[in-house]
């Protein structure tokens, strides 16, 4: 069921325009992240979509009723800053209650309380709780009037690396168990791959891909989402005789729509080394670093025109040794120039 | 945007009242009193300037670059002489000089000496007393400039064969200068803006000269045109501090380093310490001690039922004009909070603030243009033109820490409370006043020093018979009285501490 649609908008900040033509549908209980580097928009639409910022033009439905006009106060969205804005002159509780003005007030706090673990704490101010803590009054702040939307920017920034795994997963189990729509703002991919049901990525305000994350990672629509999500090899080719060429061999190829300069990618695990150097590419290595768990490994062509990094398991391979790939070509996708 | 116009309203009708003087009133003060007032008040500025640079300087250099003892508490003592106006500081010096003074009584007795007589009540006491609790802007900005230079680029300057001497005026100097600047012209603003010192010492400048054509002449025309030439210079001091500090040069502090203050020995520690306790002593500990003697002279004959009503009075204007003053602050700062018209609202907001660099009768004389344009009635009928006056002149010292208050505050605090339901009154009143609270109780502490110090808008615009603690000491002192203005002064000086404190406290946590 279509939860929320941004329709045709456009919106700008003096002569620079954010978002160009820009379309969404989000399906109701999915999580969607949307992604990109600074500056691509994402901020924004969460803004427009609460109606902290108007619209230049288009449309946005919540649950197929347009809410353009709607005041923000009366939207029904609740949202999780970057910076969390709790109250700090407030206690726990009157953060939580801030925007909830039903009878039952004493009722519902104890509700989201037990749901965001954080009985006890009620009396506390902000500045007396830990970042994970004070992550989960965000949250039973924007739930507690039970809005139809929640939407939250960039809401793991502002935490230390060392309990950020931690807190996402506490507040994911949290949005999951609540089964409400949400649109989180990252532009962390790990984020975005660990959390979302669908990811949205923008590029200079203008969607570049919506799909889930397996779909991006294994489909990627161009160089710049490929490279968002996970490692590859990309290497520039042209079509010669119906076969791919590269500066590090040429191969065959199942695809129909190539034009004549082009870039290949591949992820790693669809590459392996061939021992005999009769691989579908080869060139000489001339970087190995330790990577964690792999090795990095920069292979450069024989012309030394062109190189690429390819992450591999642990190999005994060193730098000046030749190496030759080969690549499973049905996994092979194809970024036309 | 009213309340800006109704706060540059005062000093816009000075500026058009000048507009309709006729050339007769012109042409008369030239021929008279105008080269007089020109001259002194042009002498007593330079002089002034000469003298407070060259304390503040010396005492910020050497609390910045030097260990020696007592360092750490003589840092902030030196600020204390701020709390004393120039027009007390006189009152105490002229008493510590006249006939039956301690120093003429000292002098009296010592052989030689016994025909020695020293008259500060002339051009040159005056910017002595002026200099002595005015340097404290110029040590402040400086010390503060000092402090956040880097020591690399003194370093450098003494690896290159610079001396100490020559690696201040060369380097040290230099840089600090747009920072001294500001200090320096804030000097000039107070020694533009003093009644008290120089009626005191019967010098004519173009503040006597301003009371003297409005409340003994009743002649405005005259009074609105050297209102017009004071607000001129103001004008022209603001402008070129503008220029001076917008070319403000700034060290790489990526790669600075903070000064390490070099552990003085020998004969230079005492020197660097005579120095700065002489200059404690006379600019503050000597007028202190004068006046505490006085108190005790007069403590029998002061009358304390009254001193209690000039308490309560000066409380009773403090406390309406912070109102009035935090009111209109806060709305215009949440205003143009949410306005978000950047230029515009720097505009306004400077335009606004303006009052506090005019000095005291030039807004005195633009209240009386605008009320006489009103209804004459009006101006003694009660303090509210006393209160219009103290918000014009003190509206940047009240609205500067609610603005900074508000600045603390995160944007997404506004967005947070509209996304809850909230209307922005509502945030305005649950969110953010709450949060400024401090930045409130600052405001009015600040202003109610300001008022209680005031002079020549309070003698120009109060009620017939109405005392505040300042015109109270400069009445006694001026009625040949000067031991029963010792109470007033010294409760002005008590209370003006508070605040230096608040900025020191403030200045250290940076």
């Amino acid at each position: 069921m279509k939860a929320l649609s941004l329709e045709n908008i456009n919106k700008s900040y003096g002569r620079t325009q954010v978002l160009k033509n820009f379309d969404l549908e989000v399906i109701g209980g999915e999580i969607t992240a949307l992604t990109g580097e600074s500056g691509s928009g994402k901020s924004t639409i969460l803004r427009l979509i609460a109606g902290l910022e108007e619209l230049n033009s288009g449309s946005i439905k919540l649950a197929d009723q347009s809410i353009d006009q709607i005041s923000p106060r009366k939207r029904k969205i609740g949202f999780v800053f970057q910076d969390l804005a709790l109250f700090p002159h407030l206690t726990v509780k009157k953060n939580i209650l801030f925007g909830f003005h039903d009878k039952n007030k004493e009722e519902r706090l104890s509700e989201l309380l037990q749901l965001t673990d954080l009985a006890g704490l009620e009396k506390r101010y902000p500045h007396e709780i830990s970042g994970g803590q004070q992550q989960r009054v965000a949250l039973a702040r924007a739930m507690a009037s039970s809005p139809e939307l929640l939407l939250m920017d960039e809401p793991f920034s502002s935490l230390d690396e060392r309990i950020k795994s931690k807190v996402r997963t506490e507040i994911l189990a949290i949005i999951k168990r609540l089964g409400i729509t949400t649109i989180i703002v990252t532009h962390h991919p790990a984020d975005a791959f660990a959390i979302a049901d669908k990811i949205a990525i923008l590029s200079e305000g203008k969607l570049l891909q919506y799909d889930s994350p397996s779909n991006i990672y294994k489909h990627p629509k161009n160089k710049y989402v490929s490279e968002l999500f996970g490692s590859g090899i990309l290497i520039p080719a042209t079509l010669r005789n119906k076969l791919v060429s590269t500066s590090f061999g040429q191969f065959e190829i199942n695809q129909t729509t190539i034009s004549n300069n082009f870039t290949i990618f591949i992820r790693p695990e669809s590459v392996s080394i061939i021992n005999d150097l009769s691989g579908d590419i080869s060139g000489k290595i001339i970087q190995k670093s330790f990577n964690g768990p792999h090795d990095l490994l920069s292979i450069q062509d024989e012309k030394k025109e062109c190189s690429f990094q390819f992450e591999t398991e642990r190999t005994h391979l060193k730098v000046g040794d030749n190496i030759s790939l080969k690549l499973d070509k049905n996994k092979i996708i194809v970024f036309n120039d | 945007m009213i309340g800006s116009f109704l706060l540059i309203g005062p000093l816009a009708m000075v500026l058009t009242k000048t507009v309709g003087i006729n050339f007769q009133n012109i042409s008369t003060l030239s021929n008279t009193v105008l080269p007089s007032y020109i001259a002194n008040t042009l002498w007593i500025s330079g002089g002034v300037i000469v003298l407070s640079l060259f304390l503040g300087v010396s005492c910020a250099w050497a609390v910045t670059m030097y260990q020696f003892p007592f360092r750490k508490q003589l840092e902030w003592l030196l600020i204390l002489p701020l709390a004393i106006p120039s027009f007390i500081n006189g009152i105490a010096y002229a008493g510590l000089t006249d006939y039956a003074g301690p120093i003429r009584i000292a002098l009296r007795a010592t052989p030689l000496l016994n025909d020695v007589y020293i008259d500060i009540m002339n051009a040159w006491g005056a910017i002595f007393v002026m200099s002595l609790v005015l340097y404290p802007y110029v040590y402040l900005t400086s010390r503060s400039a000092f402090a956040n230079q880097s020591s690399q680029l003194l370093e450098a300057s003494k690896l290159l064969g610079a001396s100490e001497l020559q690696s201040f005026y060369k380097v040290a100097f230099p840089l600090a200068w747009p920072a001294i600047f500001s200090g320096l012209s804030l000097v000039i603003m107070e020694v533009l803006n003093d009644y008290g010192t120089v009626k005191y010492f019967g010098i004519p400048t173009f503040t006597t000269g301003i009371f003297k054509s409005w409340l003994s002449l009743g002649d405005m025309p005259s009074a609105i045109f050297l209102a017009f030439i004071l607000l001129s210079l103001v004008v022209i001091i603001l402008s070129i501090e503008w220029w001076i500090t917008r070319k403000r040069i700034t060290s790489n502090s990526s790669f600075s380093r903070r000064i390490q203050k070099e552990k003085l020995v020998g004969p230079k520690k005492y020197i660097v310490l005579a120095f700065i306790f002489g200059v404690l002593i006379f600019a503050f500990i000597v007028p202190l001690f004068q006046l505490l003697w006085w108190l005790n002279l007069s403590f029998h004959n002061t009358d304390w039922s009254k001193f209690l009503i000039i308490i309560g009075n000066t409380l009773k204007l403090s406390l309406y004009s912070s109102i009035l003053i935090i009111v209109l602050g806060v709305f215009m700062a949440y205003a143009f909070r949410i306005i978000k018209k950047q230029k515009l609202i720097s505009s306004l907001s400077k335009l606004s603030s303006l009052g506090y660099a005019m000095p005291g009768a030039v807004v005195a004389i633009g209240i009386i243009a605008t009320i006489l344009l009103i209804n004459s009635e009006l101006i003694y009928a009660g303090i509210y033109a006393l209160l219009f006056g103290y918000t014009v002149r003190f509206f940047a010292v009240g609205y500067n820490p609610i603005v900074a208050g508000f600045k603390k505050n995160s944007s997404s605090l506004d967005d947070a409370a509209v996304t809850l339901g909230l209307t922005r009154l509502d945030s305005l009143f649950r969110v953010h006043l709450p949060l400024i609270k401090r930045s409130l109780l600052v405001s009015l502490i600040l202003i109610f020093v300001d008022i209680s110090k005031e002079l020549p808008i309070t003698l120009i615009l109060r009620p017939f018979n109405f005392n505040t603690l300042s015109t109270n000491a400069y009445q006694f002192a001026t009625d040949e009285m000067a031991p029963e203005s010792s109470a007033a002064s010294l409760l002005i000086i008590l209370v003006g501490v508070i605040p230096i404190y608040i900025l020191n406290r403030s200045m250290r946590s940076k």
